[in-house]
């Protein structure tokens, strides 16, 4: 009795047919949305290169903060961490030392533009329905929590359900990707007479 | 949601005072009063004001402790004419700024120029929450507040980018890049200094790290790896706000004013506002990890000392810790000279950061043999 | 507004994606190819997390 309860009240919120309040919570899930999406189609649209990058951040940002709202603080944290801290950093500094500065990106045609937009619309209408479609199956078991301690123990735990070999195996595409960074700064210069 | 979570649940029949009580009261009323949502805007608004206000106040005091430090320092008697023992000097200076004229160059990008000091201090804004000002008097306790604050303060490091590209200048530009790269660096053994610290508590709550300190502070519970990472930890933090000996970023010598050179009027106070709010939260973390945050001076066992301590007021202990810490930084400022670019990465790359993951090792030793006190 | 849900997060996660694919088509320069991708990955990251916090029933 007790179990098809709380079945029930699950299924309520993951069909997302909950009764039409506007509580805090629900208008900050919105605004976080909003942002993303919106700072997302500008980072695609906007012919400013640096502007894309910041526009890019914000998304991430948004991203971000879907993942507090979710109250995954650890995942958000890392998220914030990676791509803020690393990518778009990353991506900033290539612009600066190969994009001329302040000039703005060469218009595309309107026959590419017009495909495009055609093109992803379809796959995006095609999605949708599928997930209109489709009803999700809630699996029995509760996930496992992505907290730091819990994350850790998975990285490292060669019981069943540990993720010790693919976690070694990403260390060791890290370090291919650290001596190839070496290789390319190492390349000694063409001498000049 | 988080609203105003409260930490720390202290125990019935503490000396030390706690805060908890007084705000779980007006967080009872507010619940009974109004309805959730509105709880949680009345008390995001509460958090708000306080944070603005604490901005304001540790704005002033820290600009005109500079440079009273600085007089200090240089046998000079330093701002003395505006108000009692020149207290005033700070205002006088705000107001200045105020009614400066804010220009924005004509080459310039706009809206990201306009953007980036308000990016500056929403940062600023969005490190105060984790930290734990007294007993029980906290923002938000997360469950991972160091590493939120790590992760938060790297999107520093944007502003300031944004703000040099966008002024479409070369002083600008070279400023922010250096600063980039500065940052960057010295992020790494800033981390990891702080990861001794996790390690040897096994946990990242703020509150945890504190109360795991309620014997004795780590510096002096940690033996002589703890040190070094304190000393690694307020060399990257000195670099990670951009304050002399590694002020590359606005050598004014060589770049004017690095990557706020166009800005002037209040875009340029929110930068300079924001940058010693950094230096105060760098300080207040520095203090919360190794010095036991609120925590008083307590020695091992001995009850009537550690009894005799705790009557002198958790915020007092705080405060003083972190401005403490922020003496040091600013007598940094006035002793060493400044280094070049090629010293500055030689010595993260080189030696700090070989030297704290090393460091790191031999804690996670420390710690898995229990040989801490 | 409706209390948002599994169907909330994929919808996000899938306008995502596909406004990267838009990204990845229009543009000739490999530094915005970049952040394209970089919105793509991210979408599926989102899917993960969405699907990890809401695919599944109390069992108590």
């Amino acid at each position: 009795m007790k179990k098809k309860k709380g079945k029930k009240k699950k299924k309520k919120t993951l069909l997302g047919r909950g009764e039409a309040i506007m509580s805090g919570s629900t208008v900050i899930f919105y605004l976080l949305a909003a942002i993303t999406l919106v700072s997302a189609l500008l980072a695609v649209t906007t012919r400013m290169i640096f502007r894309a990058a910041i526009y890019l951040l914000f998304a991430l940002i948004g991203i971000a903060g879907i993942y507090f709202w979710l109250q995954y603080e650890f995942i958000a944290a890392v998220q914030i961490i990676v791509y803020v801290g690393g990518i778009v950093v990353l991506i900033i500094f290539s612009i600066f030392l190969t994009q001329q500065a302040g000039e703005q990106l060469p218009k595309q045609k309107l026959g590419r533009q017009l495909f495009a937009a055609l093109a992803s619309f379809c796959g995006l209408a095609l999605v949708m329905l599928q997930l209109a479609q489709h009803a999700f199956v809630e699996t029995g078991n509760k996930a496992i929590e992505p907290t730091v301690a819990n994350i850790g123990t998975q990285m490292l735990g060669v019981e069943e359900g540990g993720y010790s070999l693919p976690f070694e195996v990403v260390s060791m595409l890290l370090l291919a990707a650290l001596i190839g960074c070496i290789v390319i700064a190492l390349k000694s210069k063409p001498e000049t007479e | 949601m988080p609203g105003l979570p409260l930490s720390w649940r202290g125990n019935e029949g503490e000396v030390m005072w706690s805060l908890t009580n007084i705000s779980s009261a007006i967080h009872d009323w507010l619940n009974q009063t109004f309805n959730p949502t509105w709880v949680m805007v009345i008390e995001m608004v509460i958090a708000g004001i306080a944070v603005i206000g604490l901005f304001a106040v540790l704005g002033l005091v820290l600009v005109l402790m500079e440079r009273r430090v600085a007089a200090w320092m240089q046998i000079r008697l330093g701002p003395n004419r505006v108000g009692p023992f020149g207290l005033m000097q700070s205002l006088a200076d705000t107001l200045k700024l105020l009614v400066k004229e804010g220009m924005t160059p004509d080459g310039a990008d706009k809206f990201l120029f306009n953007l980036a000091p308000f990016i500056a201090m929403m940062v600023a804004m969005l490190l105060m929450a984790p930290i734990a000002f007294a007993k029980g008097f906290q923002l938000w306790d997360m469950n991972i507040g160091v590493l939120y604050v790590t992760a938060i303060s790297s999107i520093m490091v944007i502003s300031i980018l944004m703000a040099g590209w966008a002024s479409n200048n070369k002083y600008s530009l070279m400023g922010a890049m250096r600063s980039g790269a500065q940052i960057v660096s010295y992020e790494l053994s800033a981390g990891l200094s702080i990861l001794t610290i996790v390690v040897l508590t096994g946990s990242l709550n703020i509150t945890d790290i504190i109360n795991a300190q309620a014997d004795g502070w780590w510096i002096f519970k940690g033996h002589i790896p703890v040190i070094i990472s304190f000393v690694i930890f307020i060399i990257a933090v000195t670099a990670e706000t951009n304050r002399a000996p590694f002020d590359l970023a606005e050598a004014e010598s060589e770049l004017t004013a690095g990557f706020h050179t166009e800005y002037s009027g209040m875009k340029f106070a929110l930068f300079f506002l924001a940058e010693y709010i950094n230096v105060f939260i760098v300080c207040a973390i520095g203090a919360t990890l190794f010095l036991g945050g609120w925590m008083p001076f307590h020695i091992g066992n001995w009850e009537a000392f550690n009894h005799v301590m705790d009557y002198i007021p958790s915020s007092v202990w705080f405060f003083g810790k972190t401005f403490f810490l922020i003496f040091v930084i600013m007598w940094f400022r006035w002793t060493f000279p400044r280094l070049r670019i090629d010293q500055l990465l030689t010595l993260e790359w080189k030696y700090l950061l070989p030297i704290s993951m090393f460091n790191l090792l031999l804690v996670t030793a420390l710690a898995i043999l229990g040989w801490h006190f | 507004m409706i209390e948002p849900g599994l169907y909330h997060m994929l919808f996000i996660s899938t306008t995502l994606f596909f406004i990267g694919v838009y990204g990845f088509f229009t543009r000739r320069n490999l530094v915005t190819m970049l952040m394209s991708v970089e919105l793509i990955l991210n979408s599926v990251n989102l899917n993960f997390i969405a699907f990890n916090k809401y695919l599944w029933y109390d069992n108590e």
